[in-house]
Parts: C-alpha cells; sequence; structure tokens
C-alpha cells in the first residue's frame, strides 16, 4: 500500500510539473474522498495510547481509552511482548466521518471496520452506535498492533534483512479470534460453508485473500489451532517465525504438521460438528420458497401495488451497483427482478447501507429508505406508483439514519439516528408537522424500530438490557405518549428486527441456540412466564412487569441450519425474510411454520441485575485531556535508490515523504543526481518539493523544483532540459463523482539538442480538468457506469515566445453491462492542440495498446487526434492453475475481449495540413491480472484502413488496465 | 603504560579474534571461583542468588554493541562474560571493561547461553544440523558436535554430565568430555526450558504442563506431576521445594522428592520467566507485567506490584534488592521487602536477558543489540 500511495503522489507531481509536454490524454479518473467536516481535534494522553477524538465524542473517546488499555495489558500478556513506543488511536463517531480520514488515501466502503497503518502504527477507528462492537474492533486492530511489532522484533532479532509477513489469513484471523468469542455471524459462514461445501483449503486460503470469507476461515481455523493443539502454539508460530522464509513451513515446524494435514484435521472437526444439524435442522432453500436468489438481497418489505398485486421489495446488489428491486410475491423465482432504482452511480443515492438499514412502504405506496447523501444520510421517499420523489430528509445532528418504518396513518416515520457524539438512538418524524422528536436518549444503541398497529408503540431492538454490557441486544416497546419502556424479551442472545402483522403478532430473527432463525412473541399463560429475578428499582427508565413476569413468551418459526433473519409478515399470515445459504443472501418465504422449543425461554438462567449498566471510562494515567491537536510531522517514507539505464546513464537519489498524524498535511521531497562526471555535480543536482494539504474539503497542492536532466521526445530525439519553477493546484469535489481540478505553473526551460541551438522559455501554464467517474470496477478494468473527462490548457512562454498554443482533450468512456460478467465498452477522446504555426506545439500520439492497438506504439502523430475504441469485455479462464513438482502458479480471472479500434490524427499548418488515412484495427485479446496492481494484456488481430481487410495478423503484449 | 599495553594486547587478541572466529581466554582455570556465574540462576537448582549486595542507585559502566540481540541468560567466570545472540554468535567480554576477548560465529541463533564447567564451554542451537557443542575456551576448539535436535534452552551442568533440553521433547544427558549419550527421556512434547537438579533427580517442564522428575543417573521417571496448562518458564528449586508456573497463569510450588503439590497461586496472567526466591519468600512475574513475592510456606501473597511490562527472563535477588529488566527497556530495582520501584534506568531496547550479577556489578543485555554494565553510584568513578 505504501509504494502505491508514494507512486501516485510523485506521480501527480511529475504530471503537474511536466503538464507542457505530457499526454494529456491520460488523466487520473477515480471517485473523491471528501473531506464535508470541520473536526477540532483534540489529544487524549494515556499510559500507552495517543487518541485522537473531537469534543462531541468525548464521552466515546472515554470509553474507547478505557478498552484500548485494558486490550493492552491482555495483549501484552497473550503476545509476551510490550511495545516501546505509544499507539496513535484516531477515534471517528460514524462511519460516514471516518470514511473521511486521510491517514490512507483509499476510498473506504462499508465494509471496512477499522484499520492499522504501518508507516506511523497508526489505528483509526470508527463507531456505529455500538459501543460493544467499537470495543471490540479497538481490540481486532491493536492485535494488529502487536503482531506486527512481535514479528519485526523476532526478525531483527534473527537478522533477518528482509521483513515478511504472515499470509492474510492468519493476521486477519488472529485478530479476530483474540478480539473475543466468535459471534454468530462468524459461525454461520463456516456452517455453511461446510455443509454446502465450499470451505477453502488452508493451502488454498491466499486465492480468497481480503474476503470475508478468509477472514471467518482464519478465526475459525486459528480457533481449532487453539483447541486441538494448545493456544500457546500460536504465541510459538510468531516466536519461531525466523525459522522459515515459507510460513507453511514455520507452522510445520510448530505444530509438527503440514498444511495437508492440518486441514484433513480441520475439515474433519468442522464436518464432525455440522453434519449431525442436517438430522435436526434443515437448509433454508429446503425448507422455504426462493423468491430471489441471485445477489446479496436483504431488508425485504412488503405492499400492495395499486393493482391489489402483493409485492416484495426489497434492497439487492446483483450486479456491483446497489439498488432495490421488486418482484411478484407469487411469482416464480425464475422471473426477472423489477428494478426500481439503482444507487451508487450518483450524488443523490451516493451509497447504500446494504445490511444494516432496512425499507418500508406505506398504504399510499410511498417507499422510505436511507442512502449517504453528501455529508450524512438521508430518508428518501419515492412514490412507487408514480415513481416521482419527494424531497429528501435530512436532520442537522444526525449524521447516518437507518431502518425507517412508516407508521399505521402514513404520517410519521420512525427511524434510528446516530448522532455526532456516536451514539444511536430512536426518532420520529412528524411529516405533516414538520417536527422531530427524541424518543431515546442515552449511550445504549438503539436499532430497528417498528410500530405497533395501533400506532401507539415502538418495538426496537436495544442493548439496555443487562447483557448489553456484553453485546447482547434484546426487544423493548416504548409508549410514545410518555415514553415509558417495557421489556419484551431478555437473556443472553441477541433479538433484532421485530415486526408486527396487521393482528399484532410480533415476529423477529434471534440467535437463541446459536444460530438466526425466525421468532414470535406470544402472550404467556401464567405457568408460562418468564421471570426476570433480581429486579432492581433503579431501572427508572423501565417499567418493571407485574410481579418480574414477562408477558410473552418466544416460540421459534424456523430451524434453519443457517441463518434467517429481517422477518416481514405478508398480508396472508406468510412470512419472507432473508436468508443466508451458499454464501449469498436470499429472499424466501415460508408460508406455515411449526412452532420449536416451546420450552425453551423458561429454562433461562438469569444473572442478577443491578441497575442499568454503562462502559466504563478510563480515569487514571492521563495525561492529557482535551488539548487542542498541533500538526506535528514524522517521516512515513525515506528511500534512496541508485539507477542504471544505458540510455540515460546513471542517477541516485532520495524520496522522503512527510506528513502530521491525520495525514491532512503532507510534505514531499525528491533529490537525486544523474551527473555523468564530477564537473556537472552541481548543475545536476535535482530536487522537488511539494506540500499537498488534504484537510479541506478543497485540496491544495503546490511546489517548487529544480529538474537538470536528459530527456526523450518523438520528435525532437534525444535533448537535455533545465527547467526550474513553482505550480499551484488545487481539486475541488464536487460529489463523490465529480471533481474540478486546476493548476497553474511558472517555469524556466532551457532546451540543447546537439546540431540545434539552445530553446530558452518561461513557461506559464494553466489548466482546468473536470472529471466525473462512477464507473465499477472488474478484475482488469471497468465493467459498469461511465466516466469522463475535460481538460483545457494553455502554455505560454512568457518571455522569449518559443511557444504558444492551448490544448483541449475530451475523454468519454461508457461502460455497459450485458450480464453480470460482460459489458461493452466505448471510449470516444479527442485532443486538440492549437497555437501559432512558427513556434512549438503539443503533438499527440496514437498507436499501442492503450489507444490504436495492434498499431506501433506512438506511431502516428498529429496536432489534432481521435480514437474510438469498442470492446466486449467477457470472462475467458476463470481459474488457470499449473503445479510443478516444486510448486505451483495460479491465475484467477483472466478476462477476454474482442475489439475494434479507429482511429486518425491531423498535422496543422506546420506539417501536412490534412487529415491522414483513416486507421482501424479488430481481433481478440486476453489479460490477466497479476499481484493485484499489474495488468497484463496480450491481443491479436489485423488492422483495416476501411477500403481494404489485409490478412496481415499482428499481435501485440503490453500492460495497463482497461480503459 | 600499563594502558598502552592493554590496548597492544587487545589490538592482539582482535587481530586474532578475526582471523579465527574463537574465544580463546588466557588466564582461564578449571579451578571453580565462587564469584563466578558458571550456568542459568548460578545452580544446579538455578536457587543462587546475588553473592554482593548490590545497592541503587546504580550508574552504567559501559556499553557494548553485540551485533544482535543477546539470547536470555548471561555466564561469567575467570573474569569474562559470555553472551549468547539471537545472530548466531558467542561473546567473551572482559567483564570491567567490555572489550571483546573472543567471539564465535554460527550460523543460526544459539540457545539462551553458553554454560561453562572448568575450561569449557556449553552451548546449543536451533538447527537442522549439529545443535549441542562442546568448546574448549583455552584453544578455541570445538571438543565435540552432536546433532541431537533443536536446542533452545540453556545447559545443565552437574556431576560431570551434562543436560540439555531439546524442542522435539527430549532430555539429554550427555558426558561432558565426549558429548556422548548416557541416556535420553523422551516426554513426547517440546521443551523451552532449562532442566534443574536436586539430589538425584533432574527436574525439568515442558508443553504437555508436566513437571518431571527423572532420575538423574538413569533417566528414568520418578514422577510427573500436571500443571494444567503448558510450561515455558525454567523451574527453580529453593529447599526441597519446586517453583515454577505454567502460561495458564497457574503458580505452583512442588514437592521435589514426591512431585506432589504443596499449594497453587492461581496468577493474572502467564508465567513465562523464571522465578527467584530467598529464604522465605519465592518471587514471580506474569505476562502481565504483575510481580508479586508469596510466602514459600503457604502460597499467600506478602505484597504485588504491577510493573507496566512483562520480564523475558529471571529475577535477580541481591540481598534485599530484587533486579529485573522489563519489556518496556528498563532496570528496575525493587524493594525485595515491599515490592515498591526504588530506581530504575531506561535502557536502549526491551530486555532480553536475566540481570546478571559479578563481582559487584550487574549486567544485562537489550534487544537493541546492547550489553550493559551498571555499578553502584557510590562506587562509580573508583
Amino acid at each position: 500500500m505504501k509504494n502505491k500511495y508514494i507512486i501516485i503522489s510523485f506521480a501527480l507531481i511529475t504530471i503537474l510539473i511536466n503538464f507542457s509536454v505530457t499526454f494529456g490524454q491520460y488523466h487520473s479518473f477515480g471517485r473523491n474522498k471528501i473531506q464535508y467536516t470541520d473536526f477540532e481535534w483534540q489529544v487524549l494522553s494515556t499510559k500507552h495510547f495517543d487518541i485522537y477524538y473531537y469534543p462531541e465524542m468525548e464521552e466515546l473517546a472515554l470509553i474507547g481509552a478505557q478498552t484500548a488499555e485494558e486490550s493492552y495489558k491482555i495483549l501484552q500478556n497473550k503476545y509476551n511482548h510490550a511495545l516501546n513506543h505509544k499507539v496513535p488511536l484516531i477515534f471517528y463517531s460514524s462511519h460516514l466521518y471516518f470514511q473521511q480520514t486521510n491517514v490512507i488515501p483509499n476510498i473506504l466502503p462499508e465494509g471496512v471496520g477499522g484499520f492499522f497503518e504501518f508507516f506511523k502504527g497508526r489505528v483509526v477507528i470508527p463507531s456505529d452506535g455500538s459501543i460493544s462492537q467499537f470495543k471490540r474492533v479497538i481490540r481486532h486492530e491493536l492485535n494488529h498492533v502487536f503482531m506486527h511489532s512481535k514479528l519485526v522484533r523476532v526478525q531483527k532479532n534473527h537478522k533477518i534483512m528482509n521483513k515478511r509477513f504472515p499470509p492474510l489469513w492468519f493476521s486477519e484471523g488472529l485478530a479476530e479470534f483474540w478480539s473475543g468469542q466468535p459471534n454468530t455471524q462468524a459461525e454461520m459462514v463456516i456452517r455453511d460453508a461446510v455443509l454446502n461445501n465450499y470451505l477453502v483449503p488452508v493451502d488454498r486460503l491466499f486465492s480468497i485473500a481480503g474476503t470475508f470469507l478468509m477472514y471467518k476461515e482464519g478465526e475459525n481455523l486459528l480457533a481449532f489451532i487453539s483447541e486441538r493443539y494448545g493456544e500457546e502454539k500460536i504465541l510459538l508460530i510468531l516466536e519461531n517465525y525466523w525459522v522459515h522464509p515459507k510460513f507453511s513451513e514455520v507452522v510445520k515446524y510448530t505444530l509438527g504438521v503440514d498444511y495437508k494435514e492440518l486441514n484433513r484435521q480441520w475439515t474433519y472437526h468442522l464436518k464432525k460438528k455440522y453434519y449431525p444439524l442436517l438430522r435436526d435442522k434443515d437448509k433454508p432453500q429446503m425448507a422455504s420458497k426462493i423468491i430471489d436468489n441471485e445477489g446479496f438481497n436483504s431488508k425485504p418489505a412488503i405492499y400492495k401495488d395499486k393493482d391489489g398485486i402483493e409485492k416484495i421489495i426489497y434492497v439487492s446488489n446483483k450486479i456491483g451497483y446497489t439498488g432495490i428491486y421488486q418482484k411478484d410475491l407469487d411469482g416464480d423465482v425464475n422471473d426477472e427482478a423489477e428494478f426500481v432504482l439503482t444507487g451508487e452511480k450518483s450524488n443523490e443515492y451516493e451509497t447504500f447501507h446494504l445490511f444494516r438499514s432496512s425499507i418500508s412502504v406505506n398504504n399510499d405506496r410511498i417507499l422510505a429508505f436511507v442512502t449517504k447523501s453528501g455529508e450524512t444520510d438521508v430518508i428518501h421517499r419515492l412514490n412507487l406508483d408514480t415513481g416521482s420523489k419527494y424531497p429528501p430528509l435530512q436532520f442537522d445532528n444526525l449524521v447516518t439514519i437507518s431502518s425507517p418504518s412508516w407508521s399505521p396513518d402514513g404520517r410519521k416515520i420512525a427511524f434510528t439516528g446516530l448522532s455526532r457524539n456516536g451514539y444511536n438512538d430512536i426518532y420520529i418524524y412528524d411529516i405533516t408537522g414538520d417536527k422531530l422528536s427524541k424518543l431515546t436518549n442515552d449511550t445504549y444503541d438503539d436499532r430497528d424500530p417498528s410500530w405497533s398497529p395501533n400506532g401507539k408503540h415502538i418495538v426496537f431492538s436495544s442493548d439496555r438490557t443487562q447483557t448489553g454490557a456484553g453485546g447482547r441486544y434484546n426487544l423493548f416497546k416504548i409508549r410514545i405518549k410518555d415514553l415509558k419502556i417495557k421489556y419484551l424479551t431478555y437473556g443472553d442472545h441477541n433479538d433484532r428486527a421485530p415486526k408486527y402483522s396487521k393482528d399484532g403478532k410480533l415476529i423477529f430473527y434471534s440467535d437463541r441456540g446459536g444460530m438466526d432463525n425466525i421468532w414470535m412473541l406470544k402472550s404467556a399463560q401464567r405457568s408460562d412466564k418468564f421471570k426476570l429475578t433480581n429486579i432492581s428499582d433503579d431501572d427508572i427508565d423501565l417499567e418493571m412487569p407485574e410481579n418480574g413476569l414477562l408477558d410473552y413468551k418466544a416460540v421459534r418459526l424456523t430451524n434453519f441450519t443457517t441463518s434467517a433473519i429481517d422477518p416481514v409478515w405478508t398480508n396472508e399470515g406468510s412470512i419472507v425474510f432473508t436468508a443466508f445459504e451458499d454464501f449469498s443472501f436470499n429472499i424466501m418465504k415460508v408460508d406455515e411454520f411449526k412452532n420449536y422449543d416451546m420450552a425453551l425461554e423458561k429454562t433461562s438462567n438469569t444473572p442478577k441485575r443491578t441497575g442499568l449498566w454503562s462502559h466504563k471510562k478510563l480515569k487514571k494515567d492521563i495525561s492529557t485531556f482535551g488539548k487542542k491537536y498541533k500538526s506535528g510531522y514524522s517521516l512515513d517514507i525515506a528511500q534512496s535508490q541508485v539507477t542504471q539505464d544505458p540510455i540515460f546513464g546513471t542517477s541516485g537519489g532520495a524520496v522522503i515523504a512527510l506528513s502530521d498524524i491525520l495525514g491532512n498535511n503532507q510534505y514531499y521531497v525528491l533529490v537525486y543526481n544523474n551527473a555523468r562526471t564530477s564537473g556537472e555535480i552541481i548543475d545536476h543536482f535535482n530536487v522537488a518539493v511539494t506540500k499537498v494539504s488534504l484537510a479541506g474539503r478543497t485540496n491544495l497542492a503546490y511546489g517548487l523544483f529544480n529538474f537538470n536532466n536528459r530527456r526523450f521526445n518523438l520528435r525532437k530525439g534525444f535533448f537535455d532540459e533545465r527547467r526550474y519553477g513553482g505550480f499551484f493546484s488545487i481539486s475541488y469535489p464536487l460529489s463523490f463523482f465529480k471533481r474540478i481540478e486546476a493548476t497553474t505553473s511558472l517555469a524556466y526551460s532551457k532546451e540543447d539538442r546537439i546540431g540545434f541551438n539552445s530553446r530558452e522559455a518561461v513557461l506559464a501554464v494553466n489548466s482546468v480538468r473536470f472529471i466525473k467517474d462512477n464507473s465499477l470496477w472488474g478484475v482488469t478494468g471497468p465493467l459498469d457506469g461511465e466516466r469522463y473527462s475535460l481538460s483545457i490548457a494553455y502554455t505560454n512562454d512568457v518571455r522569449f515566445n518559443n511557444l504558444n498554443y492551448f490544448t483541449l482533450v475530451a475523454d468519454y468512456r461508457k461502460y455497459y453491462r450485458l450480464s453480470k460478467r460482460t459489458s461493452y465498452a466505448v471510449r470516444f477522446m479527442y485532443l486538440h492542440s492549437d497555437g501559432s504555426p512558427d513556434r512549438e506545439i503539443q503533438l499527440f500520439y496514437l498507436g499501442g495498446s492503450w489507444t490504436l492497438r495492434l498499431y506501433p506504439r506512438f506511431r502516428v502523430w498529429g496536432t489534432r487526434a481521435f480514437i474510438i475504441n469498442n470492446e466486449y469485455r467477457f470472462p475467458f479462464i476463470d481459474i488457470l492453475g499449473i503445479r510443478f513438482p516444486f510448486g505451483a502458479v495460479g491465475f484467477r480471472g483472466i478476462r477476454g475481449a474482442l475489439f475494434f479500434d479507429t482511429g486518425n490524427v491531423y498535422n496543422g499548418e506546420r506539417f501536412d495540413n490534412k487529415w491522414e488515412t483513416l486507421k482501424g484495427s479488430y481481433g481478440i485479446g486476453v489479460r490477466v491480472r497479476i499481484g493485484g496492481f499489474l495488468v497484463l494484456r496480450y491481443d491479436i488481430g489485423r488492422r483495416t484502413d476501411f477500403r481494404n481487410l489485409p490478412d496481415t495478423i499482428y499481435r501485440q503484449f503490453f500492460f495497463g488496465w482497461d480503459f | 603504560m600499563v594502558r598502552f599495553s592493554k590496548e597492544i594486547t587487545l589490538i592482539s587478541i582482535l587481530l586474532l579474534t578475526a582471523c579465527t572466529g574463537s574465544i580463546k581466554i588466557n588466564n582461564i582455570s578449571s579451578v571453580d571461583n565462587e564469584s563466578d556465574w558458571t550456568q542459568l540462576g548460578g545452580s544446579p537448582a538455578h536457587d543462587r542468588n546475588a553473592i554482593s549486595q548490590v545497592t541503587p542507585p546504580l550508574k552504567m559502566l559501559w556499553r557494548k554493541d553485540v551485533e544482535h540481540s543477546p539470547s536470555g541468560v548471561l555466564t561469567a567466570a575467570y573474569g569474562t562474560l559470555f553472551v549468547s545472540t539471537m545472530g548466531g554468535k558467542v561473546f567473551a567480554l572482559d567483564h570491567e571493561t567490555g572489550v571483546t576477548q573472543g567471539k564465535l560465529e554460527l550460523k543460526n541463533s544459539i540457545g539462551k547461553g553458553i554454560a561453562i564447567d572448568g575450561i569449557y564451554g556449553y552451548f546449543g542451537r536451533i538447527s537442522s544440523d549439529k545443535t549441542m557443542f562442546g568448546y574448549d575456551l583455552r584453544n578455541g576448539n570445538y571438543i565435540w558436535k552432536r546433532s541431537i535436535g533443536p536446542v533452545e534452552s540453556i545447559p545443565l551442568i552437574s556431576g560431570g554430565l551434562l543436560y540439555v533440553t531439546t524442542k522435539s521433547g527430549y532430555l539429554y544427558c550427555l558426558d561432558l568430555e565426549t558429548g556422548a549419550e548416557k541416556w535420553k527421556f523422551n516426554a513426547g512434547k517440546p521443551f523451552h526450558s532449562t532442566p534443574a537438579k536436586w539430589n538425584g533427580l533432574i527436574i525439568a517442564a515442558n508443553d504437555s504442563g508436566y513437571v518431571y522428575g527423572i532420575s538423574a543417573s538413569n533417566g528414568n521417571l520418578k514422577w510427573k506431576f500436571q500443571t494444567g496448562a503448558p510450561v515455558f518458564a525454567t523451574p527453580i528449586i529453593s529447599g526441597d521445594d519446586i517453583y515454577v508456573g505454567n502460561i495458564g497463569g497457574a503458580f505452583y510450588s512442588i514437592d521435589a522428592k514426591s512431585g506432589k503439590t504443596n499449594w497453587k497461586h492461581e496468577g493474572s496472567g502467564s508465567y513465562y520467566s523464571t522465578a527467584s526466591a530467598n529464604d522465605d519468600n519465592v518471587f514471580s512475574m506474569s505476562g502481565d507485567g504483575m510481580m508479586l513475592s508469596l510466602s514459600k510456606s503457604e502460597g499467600s501473597i506478602i505484597w504485588k506490584s504491577d510493573l507496566n511490562a512483562p520480564i523475558s527472563e529471571g529475577i535477580l535477588l541481591s540481598g534485599r534488592y530484587i533486579f529485573i529488566g522489563s519489556m518496556d527497556s528498563y532496570l528496575y530495582a525493587l524493594s525485595a521487602e515491599t515490592g515498591n520501584i526504588l530506581w530504575s534506568e531506561k535502557l536502549a531496547g526491551r530486555v532480553r536477558t536475566s540481570p546478571l550479577e559479578y563481582k559487584g556489578r550487574i549486567y544485562i543485555g537489550t534487544e537493541n543489540k546492547y550489553l550493559y554494565a551498571f555499578v553502584e553510584e557510590l562506587y562509580a568513578d573508583e
């Protein structure tokens, strides 16, 4: 990650500095990380941590600090290791704020719960309203800190100079294993993998690196090693890390078994554990009807359309963009899902919260759903009959919103809102009165609100239960009139997503018994009533049941091997829900169900209640609290290199990057020397200093440079150029998908060519660019969406009048999705350069794998050019593996392409003053991605001038992403 | 004049050692000197405490770059310090000046130290080749080399025999002069720590969680005691009792003759390091940085001290003071009576060795490849 960061930054600098002679057609695209929010950062220093937070989340920061210190003690013991420096922890009170961090340049998707960055050892963690989850992520990331420090130390102690690190399945698996008990979700994934035969063996785990399955398999495997061989073996794997360069050999040395045997033992253990489940439980698809099993589907809702047909509407990601789809309830599984709207292509529906936020439809068929739009979430309302949109609902103090729920009369929406302090509470918005009311107001995580049929209560899931301190959620009911809250369920398990039927039957999903299934609350006979024991009078917010007895008991309606979540009633009394099976989330329906385990609730033991619980906050060993953050710079990277090129000779240099802890301000210093004789050393001293400022919404970069290099130009050949000056650049993101960039630079340039007079110039270059990108990427390039850029630049020699021209580059690329893995891609590019005929001008070159395929690179040039590329992209080989006696090599996702390109160039008055003959090429190609950052391309086909179709076959091999 | 001669000697030694990579010590003697620390814990029972009481505050006398992180146990004899490193080197240093008197270079990490017997030194290493060595410190030649499996610990020497544990699960008894195997005991699971000796028994503990009492003469098992979790720490024997903790957090007092437990203390963290004991109390440190003084008779807590970071090796008792080197890069001196920190010194890196007391000085090694010598501040300028 660190090399990509530096390479990108220096590419940016290089392009900016040399804009006047750079190909303008290859603009950088990409989406934008926008700093919407002005955080007033403060510092909290504890014994082992420097914690960066902002005032609104002060309480959360103290809770996080307490957790961090507790975790430090535990991990110090587990790793038999101590850290010799304070760890910087950067907290955010919401994931949307976390996405704005400049600690790393990457866009952070929803699935990233936190990260540890190697340069400065920073740990960045968001909260999402669940403090238990926040604490778990802190422990998880601190595992990475300890692991990294331990492994560096072990290797350094044993003279290993080139540091290596274990495979991702091990590091993530261990971080997860040592951050707490496995949760229901982790068990579910492994159970599903075993029962559906897609568990990836140990020696192949690298092939799913970075996937959710890898995380869970890694965690489970480490739990197995701990159980079978002893937890100390995990520590010994780390301490033996120096013994062999191959991690598999380290494991073999430590455990005494190789990967093959370990896998055999592990899979046998899992089969013994999970196969017997099939005796009493069912796979969801064997016991319910499939509504939609294509892609990832979640959060169904039911409504009747204007023709009275009952519909299921749900959130789904089938092809890469998340959107909302619907189907007839009584339709066939093979019926195509009707597309309602697509998100993640425009600022309006920037991102959905796919598995986190439910949707709701009222009796007027108005759909309410949530997306991110700009800095915060908004509630959208869409009329399903007409397609018309109501103004989105955005609330000043609320950052994240989830699970909107219409009231029975359709005039109010209840939802969960996360405020800037990081706490989730239940809100009601009255549409008619335009009034927002807050129903709960505390540190507990209140979610999944749902209205009672009479509109007087809201049922929700919350960790305000006594077992909530351990991360458990039970169901509660709040009376809107006086905000009195009652227990509905209780126990050391998770009860979520309650939903009433019209006649008052409440269903929800729960992981009682270890698996998520659908449950229903039934009124209990006195003898069946569940008793809450040892109730304290301190629970002033909670209305205690009479005699401590809950009025309801929970009965299980489904009995699946994996999971059933988010149930909703149909009008006929069936239940529609989301089931996880075969690593996908499907919408299912069950019409008939029987009650399981009716006695289960009665026999649960209840621990003693001691009143409302709260998370511990750090109170001691605080050396600094509330101190305003000041930027202090420290080294990110210092790297030196010597290069030898047969053309350009030898050069040696160094690059240094500095930044502050938050990554908001960065300095880059490049120094190198390419002198060929001792007398040239001073003259050929090259330096560039750049400052990049990312703290605000507008990003700035400016700097000074001095270069003296031997260069090559296709028109001029080799020449020496001395160039020094400065530049200033602005990038302003209009939205997640669009931005404007402007650059101005002023530089002195002197070119010396053998056989020619020197050319001096003082170049003033001004450019403006507009860029949009909402493309969705596959393995080797974009598959869906579009991206385009328009740039105009003016270059003028303000002193010697040797150059004077403007350039315009228009680049439009569109990707039409034909199926899940195929698409048709088209690019139109026009390049135009114009200026005084007696002065230098920008030239454009076509030819090569990136422009006009099957023609040699830079074959044709002109002052104007256009290219039209057409390409049909399809999967070619999914997995290609070759096993040698000494090892194996494999490739995944080899893609194919059928292409047809055309292009031409025009030379103005100084040259031929005409367009050349139109050029074209067509053929077939293959692309394979190596190591995540390099794509190799091979094309074969023919050329044409559109008058003839010669038989000659041309081949071309190069590298680079698809356009 | 004396200094000038010393420099010539030094240069000569350096030249010699640079050419041959050996340790040759001229003034070596086969007579035991009571101030020498020839093996872990200063005795076969690992129960020796500092001969002289070193009183804090201390002052650094010298610091020596030993090129790699030192391994766990320092030994000293004939005015020479012996340091083995994880980089595969064994250094012999003048204890007063830190000047290198000799250096051995091997390819792989040396086990946790070099044990000395007379004119010979014995050490092991982790390797697929020869793993146990006998070395003549006077002439710089190996007297024997053996392949017995990877050796992580420092060997025990007693009664003319050498006892060493391996990571392949064996306890070996070897002849000191020839390295010939007298017997071996197969415990089935790896050993990480050094055995101890009490009367005719060898006491050893390993990953199985067992503490074994094995006949020193023939390797027969006399008794074994299950502690409940793997044992990484080296057991010490004080009086007739064994003291050892396991990584599950349990610390035991075990009767050495019968193998039966006297008492058990449940600690708050894992025990990775070796304990120390005086007449009344035993001192232990767990992985969460908690140091305890326990009554030897009952196992009750006399005091406890939360020291912020654990230690990786052992504890040195020096009269009324306890010296420990911690993973937070400090050398601490604590009161043996109260556990209060009386003095501390920040070092260049995490401490990787037990402190060693030799001729009134304290020696300690850190993972940033330094070996330190400290002396009482009162005598620093002498």
